[in-house]
Formats: C-alpha cells, sequence, structure tokens
C-alpha cells in the first residue's frame, strides 16, 4: 500500500473521532475560503460600483468657447436625504450637436419631468422632502448601470436650457464621480488590512484549530507509523493526503456557498451601503489559486504542528516533557513595542507618506511578537499560579510548563484581534468624527433667519423664489469670470435685497456685524463663531482685505453662511465677507442668498428652491450621505472586529475543549484516584485562563499604544479612546472566561470505566 | 475472615448494552486481606473490581464497604471515599505526565489535607521504601516501566488507604521488574494493613495473595468488546 492509499484509508476509516476532526476541519476551511472570496472581491465591487457611479457625471468642458458646441447642458451633484445621498444630474439638450439617451436613461427628460432610481421613486411617494426635491412628473427609471446599488437614490431631472452657466457645456456623460472620492487610497488600504487582520488572523487559527483537532491522538498514531519503519517523509505524506483530502472538501464547499451566495447579498446593507449581487465576483483563476493556498495552509499547518511527532516519535510514545521556554520570545514583542514607541513619540519627525510603513510594520512586529510569546506567556502564568497553594492552581501550573507551546492554538488569535482592535478603534473614531466635522458644515441650522446659499445659477428667478412658501426674503449676486474682486461683500440681513461690494475695508460701518473670515476657517466645525464687532472689525477687515491665503483651504460658500447663520444675527444686520476669498470667485458666480420665515422648515424651503434652480447646488441642503459614507466604512471595521472577536472565541472555546477532550484518559484515571471533579475542571480553566488572560492585558497595552500612536499622528483629531480600550480588553477576557468555561466543561470528571485503560 | 468485611458484595450484575460483563457476582474481602481475582480475558475481572471500587454501578446487587452501602452514594461521595480509604493501581501506572514523580505520589494526601509540604515529605519516604528515591525529580516519561510502576503503587499506598486496587499493576513489565512491583505492593500493604484485590490472570502473581477468586467465563473476548460473541459472559464468581 502506498503512502496515498495509506492517508485515504487512515482518514476513511478514523473513527468517530476522525470523523469530527474532518467535518471541524473541512467547515472551518470552508468558512475561510468563503471570506478570503468575499475580502477579494470586495476591491472588484468597489470599481464596479466607481464604474456605475462615474456613469452620471457629465463630461463637462468648463471652457465657455467650447460649449457653443457641446450637445448638453450639465450639472451633477449630491444632495441629503436624510442619512442618504441622491445623487443629481440636471441636463438639458442644447441643440448644438446630437444627442441621444444613454441605455440607463431611456430618454432624456424635459423640463419638469425626470427620470429616477426606483429606490428614489419609493423615497418621493413616502417622503415629503423628496416630493419637494423632484416635484416633477415622472418618466421613467434609471437603470442598474448608473446605480451603485440597489437602493441608490439617483434622479436625473429634466431644466430650462437657459438656466445653466455658460460653463457647464457637456460634450456627454460618463467619467469618474468627484463626488465619490471621500475616503482616499490610503485610508482605504489601511481600512482593507485591518479586516484582513481582523478577519484572516481568526479564521486561521480556527483552520490551524481544526487541522490539529486531536493532535495528541495524530501524534501518537504518527509516532507509530514512524516507529513501525515508516519514513519522515511517508509519514509526512500520509498526514497531507488526510488533510488535503478534507480540506479539500472543505474549500469546495466554501466556494460552492460563496458562488450561489453571493448574489444574494445585494439583500444585505452595512449601515446604508449595499452593492449588486453580480458586482460580487471574482475570476476562475482567482477561485482556483484561493483553494490552494488554503489547502496548502491547512497541509501545511498540519505538517508543521506534527513535526516533533515525526522528528522524535519515541518521546512522543512516552509522552515527555517539551523544551523549556527562552526568554527570547520576548524580543520580537519587545521590538514592536519599541517602534510603536517611536511612532507615539516621535510621529510629527516622520513623513507623512512614509507613516502608513511605519505604522503597519510595528504593528504587525506586534502581531508576530504575540504569538512568538505565547509559550512565555504560559510559562509566566505558569510561575504565577505556582505562589497558590491550591491543588488546581499547581496542577494547572505543571500543565502549562509541561507544554508551554500547547496554548498557543488557544489563543494566538483572539490575541490579535484585541490587539488589532485599538487600531481599528483609532481608525473607527476618525471616520465617525470627520463624518461629523463635514456632517456639521452642511447641516441645516434649525433656528434664527436662516440664509442659503445657491452658487452656480445663471439669472435666478428671484421672484419665483420669493414666492416660495416659507422664504422671506431673496437676492442675488453674480460674479464674472476674471473676477478680482473687492475685498468685503455686504449683505443686508433687513430684506436681503441688498448687496453690495465695498472696496476698501475702511469703509466700512463698525456698528453692524461683521465676520473675520479667518475665524470661520478656523472654526468651520464649531459651534459658534461670534462676530467681531466694533472697534476690532475695522483692523480686522483691513487685516483681510490684504490677506494671503497660504496654508488653509479657502472656505466654501457654505461655511460663510454658516457662520451667518450661527451668529443668530438680527435682521437688520449686515454681514460681510470677502469674496475674493470664495472659492467660486473667479469662475462667473450667481449667489443666491434667502431668508427662510420663521416657522417654517429650512429643509423643506431649500429642496424647493433647489427645485426651482436645479442647475445650482443649495448649499444649505445637507450632504450626508456623502459623507456618511466614512461612517459605513467605520461599521464594516466594528464589524470586523466583531467578527474576529466571535470567531477567535470560537476557535480558543474549540481549542480548549478538545485539549481538555485529549487529556480525558487521564482525567478518568484521576477522577477514579478520588480526585473531585472540581478541582479537574479548576485546573482545566486555569490551564486555559491565566495564559489567555495575560494575552489579553500584553495585547491590550499593544491595543492602547497603537490606539494613541495613531491618535497623535492625527494631531488629536479625536481623543485617546479608553472606553474603547477598556472594553476591548474586557470583551478579550471575558473571552478568555469563555474558553476557560469551554475546557472545564469539556473535562472528564468521572472515572467512566471505559476510558480506563484495562488489558 | 473476620466477622464484618471489609468489603462485602453481593448478586453483581454488569450489562453494557447488550453484553453481559457480571452476572452474580459475589465477593467478600476482609481488612487487610489480600485477594488475587483470576480468570481469563474478558471474564470480568476488572469490571469486578470497578465495581468494588464504587467506578461502575451493577445493574443489580451491590458493594458494601466497611458497612457503607457504595451506591447509596453519589458520585462525589464514593470520589471522596475512594481518595481518602482506597488506593488505585492501573496496568500502565497511569500517573499524571505533567508531575514529577514525587508529586505524583504526594497528589493524594496533598488533596486529602492541603498541606503540600508535608505530603512531599511523605512522598519522598515512600520514593526511598520503593528504591526510587533518586528518580523522584523525573516525570513519568523519563523513567523505566518499572519505576512507573513503582511509583504508582507508592501513590496507592501514600495515604494508608484500607484497600488498594490493582488491575493487572504487572501486565506491562518483564519478570523482574513485576516480582519488584509485586514484593513492594504487598511489602507495604502488609505493614500497612491494607486490603489487596489484586487482578491477575497469571497464578505465579496470585501466590503473593492470602486466597483466590476466579472470575470464569468460558468466551475470548473483552468485556468492553461489542461483538456479539461475548454476549454469553459467564460471570460466575468461584472462591478456590
Amino acid at each position: 500500500m502506498n503512502s496515498v492509499r495509506l492517508g485515504l484509508q487512515l482518514l476513511i476509516r478514523g473513527g468517530r473521532a476522525g470523523a469530527i476532526r474532518s467535518i471541524s476541519l473541512g467547515l472551518g476551511v470552508a468558512v475561510t475560503v468563503a471570506a478570503v472570496l468575499t475580502l477579494l472581491s470586495a476591491p472588484g465591487v468597489a470599481t464596479n460600483q466607481a464604474e456605475r457611479q462615474g456613469a452620471m457625471v457629465p463630461q463637462t468642458t468648463f471652457v465657455v468657447e467650447e460649449t457653443v458646441t457641446t450637445p448638453l447642458w450639465a450639472t451633477f451633484d449630491a444632495i441629503g436625504l436624510g442619512d442618504r445621498e441622491i445623487r443629481r444630474l440636471v441636463i438639458a439638450p442644447t441643440g448644438a450637436a446630437p444627442f441621444s439617451a444613454p441605455a440607463w436613461m431611456g430618454q432624456i427628460p424635459n423640463e419638469g419631468e425626470v427620470v429616477v432610481s426606483p429606490a428614489l421613486r419609493d423615497a418621493i411617494e413616502s417622503d415629503p422632502l423628496a416630493a419637494t426635491l423632484f416635484p416633477g412628473a415622472i418618466i421613467g427609471e434609471i437603470g442598474e448601470d448608473a446605480l451603485v446599488a440597489p437602493n441608490s437614490l439617483a434622479a436625473v431631472v429634466g431644466a430650462d436650457a437657459a438656466a445653466f452657466d455658460p460653463i457647464a457645456g457637456a460634450t456627454g456623460l460618463g467619467q469618474p464621480d468627484p463626488a465619490g472620492g471621500t475616503v482616499n487610497e490610503g485610508v482605504l488600504r489601511l481600512i482593507i488590512a485591518i479586516i484582513v487582520m481582523f478577519v484572516l488572523a481568526p479564521l486561521s487559527a480556527l483552520i490551524a484549530t481544526a487541522a490539529r483537532l486531536s493532535a495528541r491522538t495524530t501524534e501518537q498514531r504518527l509516532a507509530s507509523l514512524r516507529l513501525m519503519g515508516l519514513t519522515a517523509r511517508r509519514t509526512r505524506v500520509v498526514l497531507a493526503v488526510e488533510t488535503a483530502t478534507v480540506a479539500l472538501a472543505g474549500t469546495m464547499l466554501g466556494s460552492a456557498a460563496w458562488v450561489l451566495l453571493a448574489p444574494m447579498t445585494e439583500r444585505v446593507s452595512v449601515g446604508s451601503v449595499q452593492w449588486w449581487g453580480s458586482d460580487v465576483s471574482l475570476s476562475a483563476p482567482t477561485i482556483a489559486a484561493v483553494i490552494t493556498a488554503v489547502v496548502a495552509a491547512s497541509v501545511a499547518i498540519s505538517l508543521v504542528g506534527s513535526n516533533p511527532s515525526l522528528d522524535n516519535p519515541v518521546a512522543v510514545r512516552r509522552n515527555t516533557a517539551r523544551n523549556p521556554t527562552m526568554w527570547w520570545r520576548l524580543a520580537v514583542l519587545s521590538l514592536g513595542f519599541a517602534g510603536m514607541a517611536t511612532i507615539f513619540f516621535l510621529w510629527e519627525s516622520i513623513e507623512s507618506r512614509d507613516f502608513t510603513l511605519w505604522y503597519l510594520g510595528a504593528s504587525a512586529t506586534i502581531a508576530i511578537g504575540l504569538v512568538v510569546a505565547v509559550p512565555l506567556l504560559s510559562h509566566i502564568g505558569a510561575a504565577l499560579l505556582d505562589r497558590s497553594s491550591a491543588p488546581s492552581a499547581a496542577l494547572a501550573a505543571r500543565r502549562l510548563r509541561f507544554e508551554p507551546g500547547a496554548i498557543g492554538r488557544v489563543i494566538s488569535a483572539l490575541l490579535i484581534v484585541v490587539f488589532a482592535g485599538g487600531f481599528g478603534l483609532a481608525l473607527s473614531a476618525i471616520l465617525v468624527e470627520i463624518d461629523d466635522l463635514e456632517r456639521q458644515v452642511v447641516d441645516v441650522f434649525p433656528q434664527g433667519p436662516t440664509v442659503l446659499s445657491s452658487v452656480g445659477a445663471v439669472d435666478p428667478d428671484l421672484d419665483a423664489l420669493r414666492a416660495l412658501d416659507g422664504v422671506a426674503a431673496a437676492a442675488a449676486k453674480t460674479y464674472g469670470p476674471g473676477y478680482t474682486g473687492e475685498p468685503i461683500l455686504e449683505a443686508d440681513c433687513a430684506n436681503l435685497t441688498v448687496l453690495s461690494v465695498s472696496t476698501r475695508a475702511s469703509d466700512c460701518d463698525d456698528d453692524v456685524p461683521q465676520f473675520l473670515v479667518s475665524e470661520l476657517i478656523r472654526n468651520s466645525g464649531a459651534s459658534s463663531v461670534d462676530p467681531i464687532r466694533a472697534a476690532g472689525a475695522s483692523e480686522a477687515l483691513r487685516d483681510l482685505g490684504v490677506v494671503e491665503q497660504p496654508d488653509v483651504d479657502l472656505p466654501l460658500t457654505s461655511d460663510i453662511v454658516q457662520g451667518v447663520r450661527r451668529s443668530q444675527l438680527d435682521t437688520g444686520g449686515t454681514v460681510r465677507v470677502a469674496p475674493d476669498l470664495l472659492k467660486t470667485a473667479e469662475q462667473r458666480t450667481t449667489q443666491v442668498f434667502f431668508a427662510v420665515s420663521e416657522g417654517a422648515s429650512p429643509t423643506l424651503v431649500a429642496a424647493a428652491v433647489s427645485a426651482i434652480e436645479p442647475t445650482g447646488s443649495i448649499s444649505g441642503l445637507p450632504s450626508i450621505a456623502r459623507t456618511r459614507r466614512l461612517q459605513a466604512f467605520a461599521l464594516l471595521l466594528n464589524s470586523a472586529v466583531l467578527v474576529g472577536l466571535v470567531v477567535s472565541v470560537a476557535a480558543a472555546a474549540m481549542a480548549a475543549s478538545d485539549r481538555a477532550i485529549e487529556r480525558s484518559r487521564n482525567a478518568a484515571h484521576l477522577a477514579a484516584l478520588g480526585v473531585p471533579g472540581r478541582i479537574q475542571r479548576r485546573t482545566e480553566a486555569l490551564t486555559t485562563l491565566l495564559p489567555l488572560a495575560l494575552g489579553v492585558l500584553v495585547a491590550g497595552s499593544g491595543a492602547a499604544l497603537s490606539n494613541a500612536a495613531f491618535v497623535a499622528s492625527r494631531s488629536g483629531f479625536v481623543p485617546f479612546d479608553w472606553a474603547g480600550i477598556l472594553t476591548l480588553v474586557g470583551t478579550g477576557l471575558i473571552a478568555a472566561a469563555l474558553a476557560a468555561a469551554a475546557s472545564a466543561a469539556a473535562t472528564t470528571t468521572v472515572a467512566d470505566p471505559t476510558r480506563l485503560r484495562t488489558e | 475472615m473476620t466477622a464484618r468485611p471489609l468489603l462485602h458484595a453481593t448478586g453483581l450484575k454488569v450489562n453494557y448494552g447488550a453484553t453481559t460483563a457480571l452476572r452474580s457476582a459475589s465477593i467478600d474481602v476482609a481488612p487487610g486481606e489480600l485477594v488475587a481475582v483470576m480468570g481469563a480475558s474478558g471474564s470480568g475481572k476488572s469490571t469486578l473490581l470497578h465495581c468494588l471500587a464504587g467506578l461502575v454501578r451493577p445493574n443489580t446487587g451491590g458493594v458494601e464497604f466497611d458497612g457503607t452501602d457504595l451506591f447509596t452514594l453519589d458520585d462525589a461521595g464514593r470520589s471522596e471515599l475512594r481518595l481518602r480509604r482506597m488506593g488505585m493501581v492501573f496496568q500502565f501506572g497511569e500517573l499524571v505526565p505533567e508531575l514529577s514523580l514525587v508529586e505524583n505520589i504526594a497528589l493524594p494526601l496533598w488533596l486529602l489535607d492541603g498541606e503540600r509540604k508535608a505530603a512531599q515529605d511523605r512522598a519522598c519516604d515512600m520514593l526511598e521504601q520503593f528504591d526510587i528515591a533518586d528518580q523522584g525529580h523525573k516525570r513519568p516519561g523519563e523513567v523505566s516501566g518499572g519505576q512507573m510502576q513503582r511509583a504508582a503503587v507508592a501513590r496507592a499506598l501514600v495515604h494508608r488507604p484500607s484497600v488498594v486496587f490493582a488491575d493487572e499493576p504487572t501486565g506491562a513489565l518483564d519478570t523482574a521488574n513485576a516480582q519488584i512491583v509485586m514484593e513492594s505492593l504487598v511489602g507495604q500493604a502488609r505493614q500497612q494493613g491494607a486490603a489487596v484485590v489484586l487482578v491477575t490472570h497469571e497464578s505465579r502473581l496470585a501466590s503473593y495473595c492470602d486466597r483466590d477468586v476466579v472470575v470464569r467465563d468460558g468466551v475470548a473476548g473483552s468485556a468492553f468488546d461489542t461483538d456479539p460473541a461475548v454476549i454469553d459472559v459467564d460471570g460466575e464468581v468461584t472462591t478456590q
């Protein structure tokens, strides 16, 4: 019988224990393959989504002279509907060149008509705000090719060609979406790296655990083969055949499940993030590569783990002690901690482009160091237990000293997850914070004389605006191309009918409220920006008149408008801002200001204005969904932490229970001697708990350092997350207790005669 | 035999599923008496020993230990009794692999009294009496089978039990080591006044005891086999 056939024979005739091991390994591999395929398909989903997202974006020339020959007037923006984003394309054929509607649009809407996505159609029917935003007649639905996901809100609005800015000429539709680039590539890489760490590390541990189930029994069996005369190489082949066969079956199961279930995932949503099932796809070579890699990894894990029985079968048969633990095992972990501490203290000296490399390097070193240090943790745990006079503690201490590395499978994954959680928390908090800051800028301010600004509309229909319910007053100011601008813009808040430009700051009247734009820049997310009054104002504005903007982005019009709203200006006041600090000042731009009547909903009024002036973007309307995309990533990140914890706890409990079951014969004989069950259970629990708890504390320290370093590098953008770290460590300790309880429950505490060895 | 036996078992019947391992077995063991339980493989010797030690609850019949019906006690009570009043020696020693020999021997005393130091001192005495003092710091995997089995006997006797149950204690040893182990077991038991119930199929070993008990079967195979052929196990006990 050759080695391959022998391996298959042993696999088939492995009995109940063999069947359990095979099923566990197969399922572990299946879950891992499905998870890896899902992760690998994520970039493809993102690419497909980007293409779909770009389908609606006009190819605008931005050159007035060229718009003479373009076939289309078009503007594109993204506005908010509650927490969700509506992507809005406003178009009108120019008549200068032929243009046919793309397949996803069906037909070009005329003024007063709209083509909407199915989800937006539903929203219009149920949400008054959506209905106000899109009052036109719905003449068709947008197809899949221009929708990111089944729940995407999108509209193509028909408009009057005369309403467009001359630079809004478009040669066609379809290009990368400028509104989609809210998450830069570096951040994305970090997010993917951390998710991979969270998901793959525990899954690897799950495979390792499954591949090494009944390890002692397997080792004894392999040692028997070796002692019988099988060479180490042939014995490895036998083991490899056993493992590979099961792993292959597992990969087939996992792949089949993924192929079948992937299309159904379009019914799943993470926050408001959704995707088309058809986007979740991979090429056959990629799937084949994953299958090969996972099978190879499973075989490698089982072979490496069985090396002792192959190299020294006599020792395995006699069950002699393993090598003592060495302090060098701390070296890698120390190096990682030192690296992270360096980042924490010297992050200012590290080039921003090198930061990611440094940070990931230190993180990986700590993660590897945690795994390498596991036997040492067992040793330290044993030393602590030895201080106790309780028999169970002493027995646990002996076990840990006897096989310091045996606990590795139980705790490695959990430690990595707890450690990586520190970074996950920091990144998650930053993503949420960015969202919150951006949302503050664009949120509609619900109190006071609300001023909203519409930028880009040409010759706005002020009469129509003033006739709207809820609009108290409206005014407009247009700046032409090449406008150099005077330094101060004044708006009379009494009726907003007067917009004037002062040529010199010294001409300003100090008795009226004025704004220092630099304050607005610095405090764009702050809760209040106080107007500068009287004596200090002229000087400040004088400075402003000659100010150069070296390091800060120019403020958006919305920044200024926001400041106006937050100032709680009494009507009758004058707002002065510097138009040359407006981003739009260099283009031909019309700003529309309107005040909302007391008691009216600013959001609905803004929506109504937007419907009348669709070619202009309304600054006062929230575009929360665009920024909430980051929060969706934060949600994904937190989900990954949770999945990682659950999988690693499952792996830990499985491994700990397996170890307990493996010791069942020994435990049965102890029970026959009269050793109480509670001592056996305590012993087993302590054997699992102590190294695991120590590891969680070490990993928690790593997580805290990692969190602090990342937070510090963001200049205190978010505070150090004490609560999060403590929660993480607490969860880790609970997980440790669960694993310990599982192993205690699996311990044999009765003298089962079937486990007692008789002749 | 004294008026009141240390162990009194009557009408023991044990079934493992459809397999009958013992049928109507009765036995008395007096305090300090050494009894050899003999019989062929599969005859039910080990099952009888397990019943006497309270490890296996018989389907019918009962076992009294020093006047106490073992099976009126719950598992914890029987465990307590075993730990305090009984010693066990298994065929393969079954020492705790993580503990050294001295720690293994000290274990019952330590669990009983909670005095680790005193237990270890007593274990060291036992190591000397069993002539393995120089092996005390080693783990079971690091010593010979004979040394390991002597340690197992020492562990069974360290707490001065009333009875020692030994299930083929020399089954895995050569003749010379078997003799050393048996002499150690019998000598120490007699010195302590402990009874011994020795399961063996070798008449040479049975000769160390005061009395033989034969468990007859007439069917080859182990009592734990699932082979239908062993269903007819006799399990009748006779005294020679």
